[in-house]
């Protein structure tokens, strides 16, 4: 029956309407109930919702209204799709507000049309059902989802600085009241099946297999669903919407510095909304939409995610997607890096042999993996079989056994040129030919590591970054006879784990240590001309940094600061320079948070605390030259900007987009200015090269614009 | 099982073996099991897809854990579709595990086996009696609350009394005797004192202490990280990396001390001169030699045969002597030609009226119906590297220990034949020959 067009045996058959493209089909089951089966456009895999699939809805939908089956069922084309959400190139092209409203209206009125339908409805979701997609199955009476492991359900639009647009705001509070309506709308979480179902925005879980059959069911009314019920009186007194709106700010405002408004809109319309008809209510939502869509940080959160997108293509081998063909794989080195990395590839399925002279440091790695997934069991996001497999792919292997089998070796044991070419040499002597050898190095170059190595062409640089679970940036260094397959693999054994893959060159810091590098530099600098700490990091934190740059110095650890620090002097000077202040401290035995004192001192519970010793120990007057806050942070981001042009020009990475990527994923550049490169050449590329000029007039060649970024302000070039 | 089709085998490993309650207490059967499979697999360049089945011994797999060689299979990451069978004779449980996989090889059945065994005395269940059960089972079925009730009240205080499986599993249920009970008797009806048993504890000991300095044990053993035992929250993990049985620098004055067991008063068998209740696993890759060559193994020895033999459940102790009789006249081997021997220490007291049995002319005519006795066994061949006594006596891995044990001295000590034998509880004695590489 899935060809059919017309509605079925039914005596009440509408009139043949016009084809409504192939975005849409119906079908009219045995028992008449009508299927809505959303369809793909050529060559998407999910289906998404765009302008044809909105004529293609608006189009059934007048068949559908002159119809009358005993239900109407909603779903996608198959096991694991539904609706992935609104098209979000079309968001990311919205720039007059008055259309942006326009869109919005629509889609709402689309999504009204079903919730008015006559005959009982119910969206049968498998897969993907976020944004427009969870709006649509909002507008029916009942949502039932199935066990897919792909489900997943929520209103993730505040995550891309908008609201959500097609009456998310309005339906949500009206079926579940504001208090519980409010996570899923300020997180923007995509909540698998079952934590759907607890959290309401579902009425049952079934088995994928039976989707179709229970969907059926339910919409005649033979599962027992829950009768809709209006939002809870209680819910719908002003005071007491206010009162949850207002700890619903207050509580958003203190996580995101007031610098995201969409989640702020988002409560707000959504207790306004609760007051007034739903009319009204849609239409106030839909002015918000308009103005988030349309202002400057949706469209930086935009950029990113298509950023983000994009970063998976280093995955990809002439238009092919490759593989990264490890199941199992031996750490060398399970200290912090290592184990991490051990961590996260057990997570990811892969059987890992850990290696380390240290027992002590395997122990620690088995024990880290225990917590993290103790924790994950108790926060219901795994299964005890699950975390149980995943430790037992955790695997101490003495003396090297089982190196043979392995498809990947990563090496994090210490930063040594000899004694990671002794190791990489014993290990070519041992696995297979075609195993991948990784090395995570963050001093070293990987050219360096491979010279003389039999097949150096499978030796590349995966350097992450600390703490490894937490940061989601993976630098691929290729070395210059690294393979282009070895590479691809590599940059999708990092999306198999979670993180964003990034090709960089293999120069000193490569990308991300040394666009960083000046930015700490300056904060020293400033702390020598007297600025006292506390300044310079607030300056940072209130710019946008989840921390300031001291304070992320002695998280690192500055004997590790001081080190990166050397090896960027060396390759770079002079702009560069050897590490004064840190060698200072480190004189004075301070290594940072792990010893108790560097910058700052640790308290009890790692509490930060200013150190009175600290301008004694630096030798210099703790005197504020009392610059404003912006002026140093300018300065500090500008340090980093500098050195981010002279890498784009020297090739370490290809595209202006990575460092904007990589400033926010690697070292926490605010996500909302949309990255290092694009908040620089906010004003224009002339306006930066001034306030270059300036500084480098004021404080030396580190500041010294180079010949892209003249170029650039020139109008001889533009950034790709 | 002779000519080119006996049974290769191509190496093993085990865990430490400790002392129930101590280092690996927080590990189960299954997750030692899995230590040892993986390790296995791992060593041998193996993934697992290349075995026809696994088969572990185990005597006393946990409750939530009804087929332990299963489960430690396929969480030591062998396919699916690799069956596995955990198989049980009680003490040979080990043992049983390498013969079934022999005969399926000598069917035609598979080629490459993954065998041995794996227990944990640690986590021996206390249970409620039957009692107890069946009151609980009617109370939920029982409707109303009278009738529930009703059900409560048939309970008395010795309903709730726990059984102690370990306790059980040690006491034979057709002669009511708990293990060290048989061994009182041999030591009554063979005549052994106390001071020599105490003797043979003793050089058990010093000879486990040898063995480990030299790194002997060290060969056959993997390192194992473990759990904390009963930790609150997630556990911290700690290497264990040696037998922890063996108490260094015995002495027989020492174990003089010890007060006997089994029989307060008159007794000779005490903790000292017994085998210890212990966890550990221990697996060995066994098949054709063929096929583990095309896999690029080399075989470590030859399993030339096998005997089981029965006895009366009370004097289970002398069970190797029987199935060594019975082994050694198949093969047409003697006594003298095996260069080494691994016996079981189940007690001092066992092992020694063995020895006995095994030369006495008399016991060879009335009970194992030969003319002559087997003969000497040279003590300098029996054990070199301690016994159970020593490193303890893990029910259901202990055969696999002994013939990775054997085969490893043997190589060592360049001999040809040797025979790993042991006692079973119930009436049993299980031997099997084997030939080095």
């Amino acid at each position: 029956m899935t060809e059919a067009v017309g509605i079925g045996p039914s005596a009440t058959a509408a009139p043949p309407a016009p084809p409504a493209g192939e975005r849409a089909a119906l079908e009219t089951t045995p028992r008449e109930v009508l299927l809505v089966r959303f369809l793909p456009a050529a060559g998407d895999k999910v289906v998404k919702i765009d302008l044809p699939f909105a004529d293609a809805l608006e189009a059934l939908l007048q068949r559908i209204e002159r119809s009358s089956p005993r239900g109407i069922v909603f779903l996608g084309p198959g096991p694991g799709l539904f609706l992935a959400g609104a098209d979000v190139a079309l968001i990311r092209d919205l720039r007059d507000p008055i259309e942006a409203q326009r869109l919005a209206a629509r889609g709402q009125k689309i999504f009204e049309r079903i919730a008015r339908l006559g005959p009982p409805t119910l969206a049968a979701i498998s897969g993907a059902c976020l944004g427009g997609g969870f709006e649509l199955a909002l507008a029916c009476r009942w949502r039932i989802a199935s066990d897919h492991p792909r489900t997943r359900i929520g209103l993730p639009e505040v995550r891309l600085g908008i609201v959500p647009g097609f009456g998310g705001t309005q339906r949500l509070p009206r079926l579940l009241g504001l208090a519980r309506a409010r996570p899923p709308i300020l997180a923007g979480t995509s909540y698998p099946a079952k934590a759907a179902l607890r959290l309401g925005l579902v009425d049952d879980v079934v088995p994928e297999e039976r989707l179709e059959e229970l969907a059926e069911k339910g919409v005649l009314g033979e599962l027992g669903l829950p009768r809709r019920r209006p939002a809870r009186f209680l819910d719908r007194l002003p005071p007491v919407r206010r009162l949850v709106a207002s700890a619903a700010r207050r509580r958003t405002l203190l996580q995101t510095r007031g610098s995201y408004p969409a989640p702020l809109r988002a409560i707000e319309v959504a207790s306004r909304g609760l007051g007034m008809s739903i009319e009204r209510g849609l239409e106030l939502e839909a002015r918000a939409l308009a103005e988030t869509a349309t202002g400057a940080v949706a469209k930086n959160l935009l950029q990113l995610y298509f950023l983000r997108e994009s970063a998976k293509r280093f995955a990809s081998l002439g238009g092919r997607e490759v593989e990264p063909g490890v199941a199992r794989a031996a750490v060398v080195g399970c200290g912090t890096m290592g184990g991490g990395i051990a961590i996260l590839l057990a997570e990811s399925g892969v059987a890992v042999r850990l290696e380390d002279a240290d027992a002590g440091s395997i122990a620690r790695t088995l024990e880290r993996a225990r917590r993290r997934f103790d924790e994950k069991v108790a926060r219901r996001r795994a299964e005890p079989h699950e975390a149980r497999a995943a430790m037992d792919r955790l695997q101490p292997a003495a003396d090297g056994s089982g190196l043979e089998r392995c498809d990947l070796v990563v090496e994090a044991i210490v930063e040594s040129l000899e004694a990671k070419r002794a190791l990489f040499a014993r290990l070519a002597s041992r696995v297979r030919p075609d195993a991948l050898l990784a090395t995570n190095t963050s001093s070293l170059a990987v050219e360096a590591i491979a010279r003389g190595l039999p097949r150096p062409e499978r030796v590349v640089g995966l350097h992450f970054f600390n703490p490894v679970e937490k940061m989601p940036l993976l630098e691929v260094v290729r070395g210059p006879e690294t393979s282009a397959e070895s590479a691809a693999r590599a940059a999708a054994l990092a999306l198999a784990i979670d993180k964003i893959p990034l090709f960089v060159g293999d120069g000193a810091g490569f990308l991300v240590n040394r666009v960083l590098g000046p930015y700490l530099q300056e904060a020293s600098n400033l702390l020598s001309e007297g600025v006292l700490e506390r300044e310079i990091d607030d300056a940072a934190v209130a710019f946008g940094f989840p921390v300031g740059p001291i304070a992320l110095l002695d998280d690192v650890g500055l004997d590790v600061a001081a080190a990166a620090a050397r090896s960027l002097a060396a390759a770079f000077p002079p702009r560069f320079e050897a590490p004064r202040v840190l060698d200072r401290l480190l004189e004075n035995r301070r290594l940072g948070r792990k010893s108790g004192r560097g910058f700052y001192r640790y308290g009890r519970g790692g509490r930060r605390v200013s150190d009175p010793d600290l301008p004694r120990v630096l030798g210099i007057p703790t005197r504020s030259p009392g610059l404003p806050s912006e002026a140093l942070a300018e300065r500090l981001v500008l340090a980093a900007v500098a050195e981010a042009f002279r890498c784009l020009e020297d090739g370490v990475v290809e595209r202006a987009g990575d460092l904007n990527l990589a400033s926010v994923m690697g070292f926490g550049f605010p996500p909302y200015r949309g990255g290092l490169v694009r908040w620089a050449l906010e004003g224009g590329a002339e306006a930066l090269l001034r306030r270059m000029s300036d500084l480098r007039a004021r404080h030396g060649v580190r500041f010294e614009p180079c010949r892209l970024l003249l170029e650039l302000a020139s109008s001889k070039r533009s950034l790709a | 099982m002779s000519g080119a089709g006996r049974p290769a085998i191509f190496g093993g490993v085990r865990t430490p073996f400790a002392r129930a309650g101590t280092d690996l207490a927080a590990l189960s059967a299954s997750d030692l099991g899995t230590l040892v499979v993986r390790e296995t697999l791992a060593r041998a360049g193996l993934d697992g897809s290349e075995l026809d089945e696994v088969i572990l011994g185990c005597v006393g797999p946990d409750a939530g854990e009804a087929n332990p060689a299963r489960v430690a299979a396929i969480r030591a990451g062998v396919p699916v579709r690799v069956p596995a069978a955990t198989v049980g004779r009680n003490c040979a449980s080990g043992f049983e595990a390498v013969t079934s996989a022999a005969d399926r090889l000598a069917a035609g059945r598979g080629s490459l086996y993954l065998v041995g065994g794996t227990e944990s005395m640690s986590n021996y269940p206390l249970s409620y009696p039957r009692e107890f059960a069946r009151v609980l089972a009617q109370a939920s079925r029982a409707r109303g609350l009278p009738a529930k009730v009703a059900a409560f009240a048939r309970l008395r205080p010795s309903s709730f009394k726990p059984r102690v499986a370990i306790l059980e599993g040690l006491t034979d249920p057709t002669c009511g005797m708990i293990m060290g009970k048989t061994a009182e008797r041999l030591a009554l009806e063979f005549r052994i004192p106390r001071g020599e048993q105490d003797r043979f504890a003793c050089e058990s000991q010093n000879r486990a202490e040898r063995a480990r300095e030299a790194g002997r044990l060290a060969e056959e053993t993997l390192p194992v990280f473990a759990p904390e035992d009963g930790a609150q929250g997630s556990p911290r993990y700690r290497e264990v990396r040696s037998d922890n049985g063996i108490r260094p620098g015995q002495s027989e004055e020492a174990l003089a001390r010890l007060r006997p067991y089994f029989e307060r008063r008159h007794g000779t068998v005490t903790v000292g001169n017994s085998s210890q209740v212990t966890d550990g696993a221990c697996t060995l890759l066994l098949g054709e030699e063929e096929r583990g060559r095309a896999l690029g193994l080399s075989p470590l020895g030859y399993l030339r045969g096998y005997a089981y033999a029965g006895c009366a459940p009370e004097r289970m102790g002398l069970g190797p002597v029987f199935a060594t009789s019975r082994l050694l006249e198949r093969e047409g081997v003697s006594l003298a030609e095996l260069d080494r021997i691994e016996m079981n220490e189940a007690f001092a007291a066992q092992v020694l009226a063995c020895l006995r049995a095994f030369a006495s002319d008399r016991f060879a005519r009335e009970e194992l119906a030969r003319p002559r006795a087997l003969g000497e066994i040279d003590p300098s061949r029996l054990n070199p590297n301690g016994g159970a006594i020593a490193l303890g006596h893990p029910v259901g891995a202990t055969g696999a220990r002994l013939l990775l044990t054997l085969l490893l001295e043997l190589r060592r000590a360049g001999g040809r034949l040797g025979l790993a034998t042991l006692c079973v509880g119930g009436g049993q004695g299980g031997a099997l020959l084997v030939e080095a590489a």
